[in-house]
Formats: C-alpha cells, structure tokens, sequence
C-alpha cells in the first residue's frame, strides 16, 4: 500500500506538473459551464427538474467532448515513459507491473473526478432555483445514479486510453488512436440505438452505446448489465495493457 | 555472484544473444566491451529484469532472476544507458519516491539521501527541479538511484558517456571507491575507462562472448611472441654478445642509458621462459634492476581480438 500509494503521488505530482492538465481543465470547465448555461435557459423556461437533470449528466457538449478530454490526459502515462526511458527504471525495481498500471489508472480517475467538481456548484444553483417549488434535488436517486453513469463511463474511457498510450511511444498517436476508439464507439452504437428502421440493430446498438448508458442513468435506471458492462470492459483493458507492457518489455 | 548460462535472446526474429555464459565474481569490476550493436545493452537489461531471456538462465546472488524477480532486482543497482529521470521531480523528491519503491525504511529515507549526495558529489547543488541539471549532474542523480538502497550488485550502462573529461574523472572515482563492497559490471566504449577501473574484461561481438579474463591476460590474449623490457648493467656494444646464445631470445631493440646500463626489449616465445632468461643473465654474472614483460594496450587487444573474430568467420 505504501509503494503504491507512492506510485500515486508521484502520477499525479507528474501529471498537475503539466500546463496540459490546467489547459484541460479549463476547456472541459467552459464546456460543462456553457452546458449549464443552457440548462439554466430551460430552467427558465419552465422545464421539469428530472429533464434538467438528465441535460446536466448527458448534454451534447460533455458527452461528445468527453472521448477528447480523456484521450488528451491519458495519453502521455505509457507513451512519455516509453519515450523518455523511464519504464526502464520503474520495471528494474521489486514492484509489479499490475501495482504500476493501477497507480496511473487511478491517478487518472482523480483527474477524471476533478474535471467534475464546478457540478457541485451547478447542482447547489439548480437546487436553490427549485427549492421555491418544493423540489429539493440533493435527496433524489437521480443524482447518485446519474454520477454512477459519469464514473462507469470515466472508467470505460480511462482504461481506452491507457491502453492506447501502452502501445505507442508517441503521446500525439496514443491520443489519435485513444480519441478515435472512443469516439467510434459513441457514435456508431448511438447510431445503430437510434436506427428505427432494423430493431436487431437498434437493440445492439442501445446495448453498447454509451450516450444511451448516460441517458438511462440520469433517469435513475440501473441496469447491472450495464454495470458488469463497464467493469468488465474496464478490467480486460487493463489485462491487456499490461500484457502489452510485458510483450514490449519482457 | 553473477551466473548467467547459456542465454539467448532475440527481438522479431533476429538473434541478438546466442547461448552466453559468463561469470562475474563478488567485488570485482568487469567491463563489458564491444562494438556498436554487438548485445551489451541487451546484456545489461537481462541482468537488471527489465528484459526476460527467450533461454538460459541468469543467477544473482544464488537468485534465479525469473523465478525471484523481486529478490533480485532489490539486490541491484541499475543505471541505464542515457540516463532517464523524471525531469518534472525535485532531486530530493526523486531520491525519496525512488527510496521508497526499492524498499529502504521510510525513517532512513532522509538520513540515506545525504549520504548518497554526498557520496555522488552532488549536495552542493541543493535541491533543483531535475530538468535543470547539466548532463554530469543528471548522471550523478542516476547513480544516487542506483545505489540509493545499498545494492550489492551495480550494473552501469555506458555510465559516462557524453561527459565531460572532469565529469569523466568523477564518475570513474565514485566506480572505483564503490568496488570495495559491490560487484559491479559497466559497459562501454571508451578503453581508457577499462584500463583504469576494470579488473576483469569481458567482450562480446554479434551476440556471442568472444573473451572473459582478466585484463592482463585480456591484453595478451591474442599474443604469440612475449616482448620483455630490460635494464642491464652492460654497456651497449655488449649487448648484442650477451643474447646472441640465448637462442629462445630474439633482441628487437637496445638503447644506453649511461656508459655502464643499458636498455633492451627482448622478444620470447613463452611467457614461462622470462624466469629462465632471468636465470641466465645471472649466471653471466650480469646486473639486472628492470625486468617488465609488455602487454598490449588494452585498445590494441580489442582491435585484434575483433579482427581475429572476423577472420574466422
């Protein structure tokens, strides 16, 4: 606990070392500010808090940004080491590859849940916008399950990138190829779940797709498939991420 | 304290290792030479974990390194070519984080990094961010990585290349200050550095180990004919009479040092035979205050032991 816990401290010393992680921060800030922005149009115009809500978690600026926002900060873990030596030194002392894959990981998904935090601001204005109608938001489900969707996704996203970044040494390829996975998996599953016109693909479609995750979380639908989903996925991309890093450098 | 059988490596179908065995002994300094290419960085990466043999096995410590990789590499010091530091870290920071993962306890941490500082020659620069530091400096923070848990074992790969001739000084002092208690194996280009640190020579050329001696025999390895230096109480027209009946002995080259001694190079066959030439000059009844067999510079023996190689093939 105590190694890793070090490997933590020094991904995240590393990573907030980075102008990269401020210019990130301040993009996916402006995004999520703008998104709220409109919300608070639509509060004003009357719209219904679950409807709000469901804007918040899933609206188009954050869910069509997230794949950049993610590959772009994922994307220097393996690729930079790769290309600086510095694996070397970290594979030549009596720590595991598993223990060094997790400290990124992790590393990342605080990253990750810090690109989420102006949303207790957002959520602390649209509860005080409500509370008039008697509606106090910080008490419904919707909230925990619509985070739960935020953080299944951050994880799906995460281990993408990460895998992405073992394979090259070059951070830009790491971040095309991490930006590209993720993107085609959003739209060509968001497609195929809106194609009314062949129901075995709309079915298929709604299964993988991410932007349908969201939805049905920011409604408060738990479905464990989708959970299972997100782990599992999540899981085996760290196993061949680390299978990588052994192929390159075993 | 190092054993390494019969191993062989290969990257995508080209072998760059083919069934190497050698040995290292405790606190002695090998050199590991040979030319560009020729499998040492490979070498070095099978010794330090970093790399798995496709064969064979490596031994450090009575350690297999596959079977207790942890073990083993808690016995090593690495430096890897090129040196790569986290630029984004403090010196003292990366020293700490570096301490913590190779397992020294954290209440010695502090007490451990001055003493590597001082050892490395580098607590005069205080605490930079590590991005700063010139090329020596940056050398030296990789040798305080490396030694910063007391390894046993170091295992330096071209450690002062792209130094400067007092940089180059430095690191050589802190090798040869460090063999009393480690065993260490550097590989490099530079000859000079062999002759001045090294005990022990060991090269390899195309993936095979082509010597492993010391470097007096190193030097010789290759050499038929022994050549002899002496210091004769002799004048110089008397020294052409003194040899011509030694008939293992052939004089090459003869010099006055004053009117009564002189100085001569003697070719012989054996090495065993200089006691005998000693025998007989003594029972000529003449002086001797030199007697120094010459060894081949160790770049000559390179050169040679290469183009030997070479012309097998």
């Amino acid at each position: 606990m105590k190694i890793f816990s070090c490997l933590l401290k020094k991904e995240l010393r590393i990573l907030f070392y980075s102008p990269l992680a401020y210019i990130i921060l301040f993009i996916f800030w402006i995004l999520s500010g703008l998104n709220f922005y409109w919300l608070l149009t639509k509060i004003a115009d009357g719209e219904r808090m679950m409807v709000i809500l469901q804007l918040l978690f899933c609206g188009p600026l954050i869910i069509f940004s997230l794949p950049v926002i993610v590959s772009l900060f994922t994307m220097r873990f393996f690729a930079e080491e790769q290309k600086l030596g510095t694996l070397e030194i970290c594979f030549t002392i009596p720590i595991s590859k598993l223990t060094l894959v997790l400290s990124k990981y992790i590393a990342s998904l605080i990253f990750y849940i810090v690109l989420w935090l102006p949303y207790i601001f957002y959520l602390i204005i649209i509860n005080s916008l409500y509370l008039s109608s008697g509606i106090v938001i910080f008490n419904s489900g919707l909230l925990f399950t619509g985070f739960l969707g935020i953080l299944l996704i951050g994880l799906f996203y995460i281990s993408i990138g990460l895998l992405m970044s073992s394979l090259t040494s070059n951070q830009v390829i790491a971040a095309v190829s991490s930006f590209g996975t993720l993107f085609v998996i959003l739209i060509v599953f968001m497609l195929m779940g809106i194609n009314n016109d062949n129901q075995s693909m709309r079915i298929i479609g709604k299964y993988f797709s991410t932007f349908h995750h969201l939805f049905d979380f920011s409604r408060g639908i738990i479905d464990s498939r989708i959970i299972i989903y997100y782990l599992s996925f999540s899981l085996w991309s760290i196993f061949l991420t680390l299978n990588i890093l052994n192929w390159k450098h075993g | 304290m190092i054993n390494v059988n019969s191993v062989s490596k290969s990257f995508s179908k080209s072998q760059v290792l083919h069934s190497i065995s050698f040995e290292v002994k405790q606190n002695r300094i090998v050199g590991l030479l040979g030319p560009n290419g020729a499998g040492k960085t490979t070498i070095m990466r099978l010794l330090s974990g970093y790399l798995s043999p496709d064969s064979g096995n490596i031994e450090i410590h009575g350690f297999n390194i596959l079977s207790h990789p942890n073990k083993v590499k808690s016995k090593i010091g690495y430096l890897p070519e090129n040196c790569p530091l986290y630029d984004e870290m403090k010196v003292d920071e990366f020293l700490k984080y570096r301490a913590i993962l190779k397992g020294v306890l954290p209440r010695l941490v502090r007490k451990r990094i001055i003493e590597i500082k001082d050892q490395c020659c580098i607590s005069d620069i205080g605490n930079p961010i590590i991005r700063s530091l010139s090329k020596g400096y940056r050398q030296r923070v990789g040798f305080a990585d490396a030694l910063i848990h007391n390894p046993e074992v170091l295992i330096l790969d071209e450690p002062t290349v792209g130094l400067d001739p007092h940089q180059i000084i430095i690191v050589r002092n802190l090798i040869s200050d460090l063999s009393n208690d480690h065993t260490i194996l550097l590989s490099t280009h530079i000859m000079q550095e062999v002759e001045s640190i090294c005990d022990d020579v060991i090269m390899i050329n195309k993936g095979d180990i082509i010597a492993s001696d010391t470097k007096y025999n190193f030097c010789n390895k290759l050499k038929k004919i022994q050549t002899v230096y002496l210091e004769i109480n002799a004048n110089i027209n008397d020294i052409e009479f003194i040899f011509s009946d030694i008939s293992f002995a052939n004089l090459v080259f003869k010099e006055s040092i004053n009117d009564v001694w002189s100085c001569v190079n003697i070719e012989i066959l054996n090495q065993n035979l200089i006691e005998d030439l000693f025998e007989i000059i003594y029972e000529k009844k003449y002086k001797l205050r030199a007697l120094k067999p010459l060894v081949n510079s160790l770049e000559e023996s390179y050169l040679d032991i290469i183009k030997h190689e070479d012309s097998k093939k």
